[in-house]
C-alpha cells in the first residue's frame, strides 16, 4: 500500500486544526479533532485524502472533515467539500458507493424497562420481517422496471403512496425523502438489476437496526420538541441504497475518469475522478446519484414500516400504544445543491458530504418548521455495545462547515483485526453482559462489528459540541440489535 | 483454451481501517486474475462454499491499463455474486493480455449458511489500485469498498 505521508498540521484551537494550501491544494484543509483524537489520525492516510480533496477545481473555502474521519478511498470517510456550482465539479467518489447511506431515528411510546422482558421475540419479530444481511432481498414483492423507476423519482413519496407510512413523516426527512432531478434514463441496465429486490432490506456490515433506550437528556428544550423522555424507547434504522447505489457509483466512476481527462481535471487519486457540474458528464450522475438517493429514502421508509408492524405484532400493540414517530432521517453519503455564506456572499455549492451529514441550524428553511427553534436533528450512531447520541445543528455549524457535521463513531480497528480479536470470546454473551441483545445472519458480522472496533462515539460527538457544530440532545443506551 | 489450476488463493490481506485491502500474486496475469477472484471470493464467503454442479458464465473485460483491467474483471465478478447469488469456484482463461480478458467461469449458487456469514464487497476502488511486474510474474493491490 502507498506509503503514509507526513500532512503538516497546524492547532487552531482544542478542536481543530489545519493544513496550510502547499502545492496544487486549492484551499487549506481543516479537521475537527481532539489532540488525543488527532494522535490516532495521524496513523493513517486520511489526512492526506484531505489534501487529496483540497485539490478539486472550484472547492470553496476549505477541504473539511469532522471528528469521526478515517481512511476512506478518494475522500476520508467524515469529509466534506463544497464546490462552486457554476464552475466547480461533482465526484462520484465524493459521495461514495452506498449513496444515500443515513439513518433514521422513531420515537415511542414504549417504556423501556417493560420492553426488556420481551426484546427476544421482538428481535426475532423484527429478523423475520426485514431481510438482513449479503444479498438481502424480498422484503416487498419484486418490482418491475417501471415500479423501480417511479422508486427512483419519487423516494419515500412512493414509499407512502404504497402504503408504507404516511405522508406527514415526508416532512421528517431530509429533503422530504426525496431529491428532485433524478433522471432514471442516466441509469444503465446493471443498477436495476441489482436494485430490483432488494428494496425494504438492510443489508450487511454497519447496516442495524437498533432498539435503545434514551439515557440521558442534555437539552431538555430540544428533546421535548423531538418528543423524547428519559427511560422510553427509540429505533434507529441504518442503511442505504443496497447494490443499486453501489452499481451506480461504480458506473459512473468510470464517466468521471473519462470526464476528468477530457477536461483536463488533475486529481491526486482516481477515486477522486471527477466531472465538472455544468458538464453532459456531472449532469448525468447527478440525475443517476439522485435516483439512488431516493432509492434509500423509499428504503428506509419501508423498513420502518416493517419494523412498526413487528412491534404491533409481537407486543399486541396498536398503532396508537406503539406511538411510533419518525423524529428524522438523515442522508450520510450525498452530494446536493445547497446555498451558504461565504465571506459575506452567498454562494451556490455542491454539497459532497461523504460519511457526514446535513446539521443545519436553528430558523433555516431547510429543516421541518417545528425544529426550526432548536435546529435540525443530526443523528449519532455509535457501536452496537455502548451508546448512540442526537445532536441538533448550530449557526456556528452554517458559518463555519457548511452546516455539516459527524456522522459515527468510525471505526478504529480493521474487520481483520477485530476478527482475530474476537476469537475466543463469546461476543453475544459479553454484549448481554452490557445489556445488549443481538440477532444477526452469521456470527461473523458480530465479531467484525464488536464496540472496540470502533472509536467511542461519545469523543467524536463531544468535539462538535465543544467546538459549538452541534448541541448535544440526548444519548442512547442500545438494548437490542438486528444486523446482517 | 487455458486452463488454471491454482486451487489456494495466492492472497494476503493488508491492514485497512474501514474497507478491506489485498495483495496478490500470480506467475501469469491469468494466474494473478484468478487468484485475484479467489481472494475476494474467500473474503466474501469466508472461504468456504460448496463445489455443487455449477453452471457456466462468461466473462470478456476490457480497459485501457493492466491495474484497470483487474478492477473491472472483478467487478464483473461482484456483479455477478450479486445478481446471481453464486460464487465462482473455476476459472478457465480463453484469453488474457494487459488490455483484455475473457474466461468461462464456473458457479455454484451460493448456500444458505455461506449467505448467513458472507461479507458484503460493495465495489472495488480505484484508490491505491496497482498491478506490477515481478521477478516471479506479477503482484497487485486492490481496496474493496465494504
Amino acid at each position: 500500500m502507498q506509503q503514509n505521508l507526513p500532512v503538516l498540521l497546524k492547532q487552531l484551537d482544542a478542536n481543530l486544526w489545519e493544513i496550510p494550501a502547499t502545492g496544487k491544494m486549492r484551499v487549506p484543509g481543516r479537521v475537527y479533532a481532539s489532540s488525543a483524537m488527532m494522535r490516532a489520525i495521524e496513523k493513517d492516510q486520511s489526512l492526506q485524502q484531505v489534501v487529496n480533496v483540497a485539490h478539486l477545481p472550484g472547492i470553496v473555502k476549505y477541504s473539511l472533515a469532522m471528528p469521526d474521519i478515517h481512511w476512506g478511498y478518494g475522500f476520508p470517510i467524515g469529509g466534506v467539500c463544497a464546490t462552486h456550482r457554476d464552475d466547480g465539479v461533482v465526484s462520484p467518489g465524493g459521495v461514495g458507493y452506498d449513496i444515500n447511506c443515513g439513518v433514521r431515528l422513531i420515537a415511542t411510546a414504549l417504556d423501556a424497562d417493560e420492553l426488556r422482558p420481551r426484546i427476544k421475540p421482538l428481535l426475532s419479530g423484527l429478523f423475520r420481517h426485514i431481510p438482513t444481511g449479503v444479498g438481502a432481498s424480498k422484503a416487498i414483492p419484486k418490482l418491475n422496471r417501471s415500479e423501480l423507476h417511479a422508486v427512483a423519482v419519487e423516494g419515500a413519496r412512493w414509499a407512502v403512496r404504497r402504503g408504507f407510512g404516511t405522508s406527514a413523516q415526508l416532512e421528517r426527512i431530509e429533503e422530504h425523502g426525496c431529491l428532485a432531478e433524478a433522471e432514471p434514463e442516466a441509469v444503465d441496465d446493471r443498477p436495476w438489476q441489482r436494485g430490483a429486490d432488494q428494496l425494504g432490506t438492510l443489508g450487511s456490515g454497519n447496516h442495524f437496526l437498533e432498539i435503545g433506550m434514551v439515557e440521558e437528556i442534555y437539552h431538555p428544550e430540544a428533546a421535548r420538541v423531538f418528543g423524547l423522555q428519559t427511560g422510553k424507547i427509540v429505533v434507529m434504522i441504518h442503511c442505504g441504497s443496497r447494490g443499486y447505489g453501489y452499481q451506480i457509483c461504480d458506473d459512473y466512476l468510470k464517466v468521471a475518469l473519462r470526464a476528468t481527462e477530457k477536461y483536463g481535471i488533475s486529481v491526486p487519486d482516481r477515486q477522486l475522478a471527477c466531472a465538472p457540474i455544468r458538464s453532459e458528464e456531472g449532469r448525468a450522475y447527478l440525475g443517476a446519484m439522485r435516483c439512488a438517493a431516493n432509492y434509500a429514502f423509499a428504503n428506509r421508509q419501508i423498513i420502518m414500516h416493517l419494523a412498526e408492524q413487528s412491534f404491533m405484532e409481537t407486543l399486541g400493540l396498536s398503532q396508537r400504544e406503539l406511538g411510533f414517530q419518525l423524529i428524522y432521517d438523515i442522508c450520510h453519503n450525498i452530494a446536493k445543491f445547497e446555498s451558504h455564506e461565504v465571506d459575506g456572499e452567498t454562494v451556490d455549492v455542491c454539497m459532497h458530504r461523504k460519511g457526514a451529514t446535513r446539521a443545519f441550524g436553528p430558523g433555516n428553511p431547510g429543516i421541518p418548521v417545528e425544529f426550526r427553534g432548536v435546529g435540525q436533528p443530526v443523528l449519532i450512531p455509535g457501536d452496537m455495545g455502548r451508546y448512540s447520541f442526537l445532536s441538533v445543528g448550530t449557526e456556528r455549524a452554517m458559518k463555519e462547515t457548511f452546516g455539516s457535521s459527524c456522522h459515527g463513531a468510525g471505526r478504529h480497528m480493521s474487520r481483520k483485526k477485530a476478527m482475530a480479536e474476537s476469537r475466543g470470546h463469546d461476543m453475544i454473551g459479553e454484549l448481554r453482559d452490557r445489556g445488549v441483545e443481538i440477532q444477526a445472519t452469521g456470527l461473523r458480522t458480530i465479531a467484525e462489528e464488536m464496540p472496540h472496533a470502533y472509536k467511542d462515539v461519545a469523543d467524536v460527538v463531544n468535539v462538535m459540541h465543544d467546538a459549538g457544530i452541534t448541541l448535544k440532545v440526548a444519548k442512547f443506551k442500545p438494548v437490542g440489535v438486528i444486523k446482517g | 483454451m487455458m486452463h488454471v489450476n491454482n486451487t489456494v488463493p495466492d492472497f494476503e490481506e493488508l491492514e485497512h481501517t474501514a474497507d478491506i485491502a489485498i495483495r496478490v500474486r500470480g506467475h501469469s496475469l491469468a494466474s494473478l486474475f484468478e487468484n485475484a477472484s479467489r481472494g475476494m471470493v474467500a473474503l466474501i464467503s469466508g472461504g468456504t462454499f460448496e463445489d455443487a454442479p455449477a453452471e457456466r458464465r462468461s466473462i470478456r473485460v476490457e480497459a485501457d491499463r493492466t491495474d484497470a483491467l483487474l478492477r473491472e474483471w472483478l467487478s464483473e465478478i461482484i456483479f455477478l455474486i450479486s445478481v446471481e447469488r453464486a460464487l465462482p469456484v473455476r476459472y478457465a482463461f480463453e484469453g488474457i493480455d494487459e488490455r483484455s480478458a475473457a474466461a468461462i467461469l464456473d458457479i455454484v449458487p451460493m448456500t444458505e449458511e455461506v449467505a448467513r456469514n458472507a461479507t458484503e464487497i460493495k465495489a472495488v476502488t480505484w484508490h491505491g489500485l496497482r498491478v506490477e511486474r515481478t521477478p516471479g510474474g506479477f503482484m497487485a493491490e486492490v481496496v474493496f469498498d465494504t
